[in-house]
């Protein structure tokens, strides 16, 4: 049964963690956006704090050998307008796909998780990569 | 968990130390191990065939992963400790094998695996041309991709892979000027290494190592594809007029 989709008027959060972010040189892997059935999160469901806080109990891993340091938004609108614009056109979707809960699995319930189903190549990843709005976590230490 | 100390990569004297256990029982293995790599089974590492590379897939390999002590202890809540109390011979066994192989340079012991159950170490030691380009901040993140387990991406995400880690090493050896721009590593959720810098017009490059073939893009005309490892020297051509 297909999965509900997401309008274009919703923004979604991509989770940046240190594996396809390089801080100390400030690069990007198209790998945030590459490939299919990438994960992100609707903000008409689930607040920034709420998901920043599953966002770091499923991705950081202890001693902070990676962790998230940021969210990337985009309205799904305009990520659909930029695959059709790319040279190599596609339209991508954004549908729906809540997660219950699975300690065992150290899955956090996320009823706001939704998935692209189609495949994003590199060139376009970055495209999309590119249009991001990025969030930083505000820290304790940065108080 | 057992305590890790993680020590910031240094290249003053001596072996390059970019990480080490403290306690008593891997005291031995502190003054040689660079770094340690996570994977999953000996297998990768017969996939290895390159001039910068042994051939790993003969009886010394084999008869090495035969040295090392399977891993039958009684199920614990922490399967590293398991690991760390019951290989200790296995690491100095494997230790004075790797001096047979490629003394006096190779100081490099693998001494972690992702499925504990089936105890596998890998070992593999980088080029000194491969430690230039990366740099302090690429081998400190390599260091941390070892260490990735797999589903480390929110349930998806493969452990690093050894034959990417070997395209990696034979590609920088190829290429030396890399060392120059400081390209960033990143390791993709299928456990392959990626190499991202920019041209001289600051258009990004991406190069993705598997262990036998390279996808790689160029933001400048947005062309991206794969390439035989076999075929990469032109490739390599057009990346130095590219970073020149």
């Amino acid at each position: 049964m297909p999965r509900p989709l997401c309008p274009p008027e919703e923004n979604i959060l991509r989770a940046i963690h240190t594996a396809f972010w390089d801080t100390s040189k400030n690069r990007w892997t198209s790998e945030l956006f590459k490939g299919e059935k990438v994960s992100v999160s609707r903000l008409a469901i689930l607040s920034m704090e709420a998901l920043f806080a599953i966002f770091h109990a499923e991705l950081d891993s202890p001693p902070r050998n990676r962790y998230v340091v940021g969210g990337g938004e985009i309205n799904i609108g305009s990520l659909q307008q930029i695959a059709l614009n790319y040279e190599h056109p596609i339209k991508l979707t954004v549908e729906e796909d809540p997660i219950e809960a699975d300690p065992a699995r150290r899955i956090e319930a996320n009823p706001a998780h939704a998935e692209i189903p189609q495949n994003i190549t590199k060139g376009l990843a970055r495209k999309i990569i590119a249009a991001l709005i990025i969030h930083y976590e505000q820290t304790d230490e940065d108080a | 968990m057992m305590p890790t100390t993680q020590l910031a990569p240094t290249f003053s004297g001596g072996p390059l130390v970019i990480g080490r256990r403290r306690g008593a029982r891997h005291r031995f293995a502190i003054e040689e191990v660079e770094f340690s790599i996570q994977t999953q089974n000996l297998s990768d590492l017969t996939k290895i065939q390159s001039p910068a590379t042994p051939d790993l897939s003969n009886n010394e390999t084999n008869q090495l992963g035969d040295d090392i002590p399977s891993q039958t202890a009684a199920s614990s809540d922490n399967p590293e400790e398991e690991i760390d109390r019951n290989d200790v011979n296995g690491i100095a066994s494997i230790s004075r094998q790797i001096k047979q192989w490629r003394a006096p340079r190779t100081n490099i012991i693998s001494v972690r695996t992702a499925r504990p159950r089936h105890f596998r170490p890998q070992v593999r030691v980088l080029s000194e041309n491969a430690r230039q380009a990366l740099g302090a901040n690429g081998l400190r993140r390599l260091f941390e991709f070892s260490e990735y387990r797999v589903g480390w991406d929110a349930g998806r995400g493969q452990p690093l892979s050894i034959g990417s880690l070997s395209s990696l090493e034979w590609f920088l050896d190829r290429l030396p000027e890399l060392s120059a721009i400081e390209p960033s590593l990143f390791l993709t959720r299928n456990g392959n290494l990626q190499l991202v810098f920019e041209d001289h017009s600051g258009n990004a490059i991406e190069i993705e190592f598997f262990p036998d073939k390279l996808e790689y893009y160029f933001e400048d005309n947005d062309e991206e594809g794969f390439i035989q490892l076999s075929d990469v020297n032109g490739l390599i051509d057009r990346l130095r007029i590219f970073i020149a």
